[in-house]
């Protein structure tokens, strides 16, 4: 990793190289740390619970946040942005709030378990009826079939925006014309993608948007965000207190309060606030463009190694930054502890995205992952490049 | 180099049993379980040879042993018997 860009400190010894971010992004953005120890050290108050110096603090670094979430993902109205523990809170929140007994989703193919398991849950107490858009390797997903699949009762669209199996970007703006079309809403989950890809929610006419602080945001853990457009209401996720309407015993129905009772993760969202600043500044297009610049360079060098097996898009523009492999019919468990023997540190396994794999047919044997951060270099991907080739060569037996 | 592997159903006791291992001075790695070893837990801890036999003495002797399998490249691994350990079933005969 380079100074370029100033990540944050850096615990992690330098002969290990870190390419999980798909799991939880390292390192954070520049002022992350700060912002975390500066409010647990200086803002004693409790958002929305007082008016005093602190809580004042403590409201307005919410609502800065809010903005900022706007301004990223070009919403107007900042009380449609409630905070959640992370994306599979937020997921939860919109798919249990919205849907209704007898109701049916569309969902894509390639959904993690956050909305998979979510949506079994609820086909099992709620009745809801579940169909997956067919996923044709080389091709994707093809918008035009929600057309062919929607039903008298069917509610709900919802799509990953990038998967987190391979990193394949999803249609989700044509996804969401269809969906509008046949008068359904959309939800899009962008756990991969937020801070990394544009995703301009009202212009593209989505519905409701899910996305974590801790991964391609590059903010802290147990942060999460629910964007909602105004005028589309949702069960409260749970209730308590919320600071306002203290009079009544039932949950208030303004937003963000409606889906916010409890104390806010206030150190973790003022470690999002400083991540959502240094991205406004650094721009989403910058990070992008490094981005395809390191990851053109990983596929076309992957796509060297004899024996390895590249799964998704070849091309990076049709993807985030990770991208699944495997070494012929090696278990991607033996290749991950081979790769961290070497200082390397990725993801073997499901990814807890079963879908996705069974799309791939990689359902029983996983994959090895590659995902990648802002802050790495092309000398990084040329080491990892490295380690897996010597590893594919053991396996197939080249010396 | 050869690796004796501990997998477990839950995990917890692998990561009691690499604390553990810790705690006596013993060195033990959690790593991915090998997908052709079943398995509810997604790690195993991993043993060299020469660690294996005390290892398994207390991983036994706090009730935190699973299925054991050795492997010559870490790649291929067979069923291991605990009795492969010499000592190590009778030190804890009704423990």
């Amino acid at each position: 990793m380079s100074a370029e860009g100033e990540p944050e400190s850096r615990n992690v010894p330098d002969q290990l190289l870190y390419l999980d971010n798909a799991a939880t992004s390292y390192p954070k953005a520049p002022g992350v740390v700060e912002a975390v120890v500066e409010h647990l050290r200086d803002i004693a108050g409790n958002a929305g619970r007082g008016t005093h110096t602190f809580a004042a603090m403590a409201d307005r670094l919410l609502w800065e946040t809010r903005r900022e979430l706007g301004a990223l993902f070009g919403t107007r109205e900042a009380t449609r942005w409630a905070f959640t523990l992370n994306a599979t809170d937020a997921l939860n929140a919109a798919l249990k709030g919205y849907l209704r007994p007898g109701d049916h989703v569309i969902a894509s193919p390639l959904e993690h378990n956050a909305v998979a398991r979510c949506l079994r849950h609820l086909e099992k107490t709620r009745d809801v009826k579940i169909t997956r858009l067919p996923y044709v390797p080389g091709m994707g997903v093809d918008p035009n079939d929600v057309a062919r699949l929607v039903r008298h009762n069917t509610r709900l669209v919802v799509a990953v925006h990038a998967s987190n199996v391979t990193g394949e970007i999803l249609p989700v703006r044509e996804l969401a014309l269809e969906a509008h079309n046949r008068g359904l809403t959309i939800l899009i989950d962008a756990t991969q993608t937020a801070g990394v890809l544009d995703l301009p929610a009202e212009a593209w006419g989505l519905d409701m948007v899910a996305c974590t602080g801790h991964k391609s945001l590059l903010g802290p853990q147990g942060t999460g965000a629910l964007y909602v457009r105004p005028g589309l209401e949702l069960e409260p996720p749970r209730q308590g207190g919320t600071g306002t309407q203290s009079e009544r015993d039932e949950m208030p129905t303004d937003w963000p309060e409606a889906m916010e009772a409890g104390t806010m993760n206030g150190p973790g969202l003022a470690g999002l606030l400083a991540a959502l600043r240094w991205l406004r500044r650094k721009t989403v297009r910058a990070v992008r463009e490094d981005e395809l610049v390191l990851m053109r360079h990983l596929i076309a060098a992957l796509a060297e190694i004899p024996g390895l097996h590249i799964y998704g898009p070849r091309k990076a523009e049709d993807r985030t930054g990770l991208v699944s492999v495997n070494i012929g019919d090696e278990d991607p468990a033996w290749a991950a502890t081979e790769l961290e023997a070497q200082g390397i540190l990725i993801r073997s396994g499901l990814h807890c995205a079963p879908w996705a794999h069974q799309c791939l047919g990689t359902l029983k044997r996983g994959t090895v992952r590659l995902s990648l951060g802002p802050f790495l270099t092309a000398d990084d991907i040329d080491r990892a490049v490295a380690a897996l080739a010597r590893i594919a060569a053991v396996a197939v037996g080249v010396r | 180099m050869t690796y004796v592997l501990v997998t477990y159903e839950r995990a917890h006791d692998a990561m009691e049993g690499a604390a553990t291992l810790v705690d006596a001075g013993i060195r033990g790695t959690l790593i991915p379980r090998p997908r052709t070893l079943t398995a509810k837990c997604g790690v195993a801890l991993r043993l060299s040879v020469e660690d294996a036999p005390s290892a398994i003495k207390v991983l036994r002797s706090e009730g935190l042993l699973g299925d054991l399998f050795v492997s010559e490249d870490g790649r291929k691994w067979e069923a291991l018997a605990l009795e492969s350990f010499e000592g190590v079933k009778s030190d804890n005969a009704g423990a």
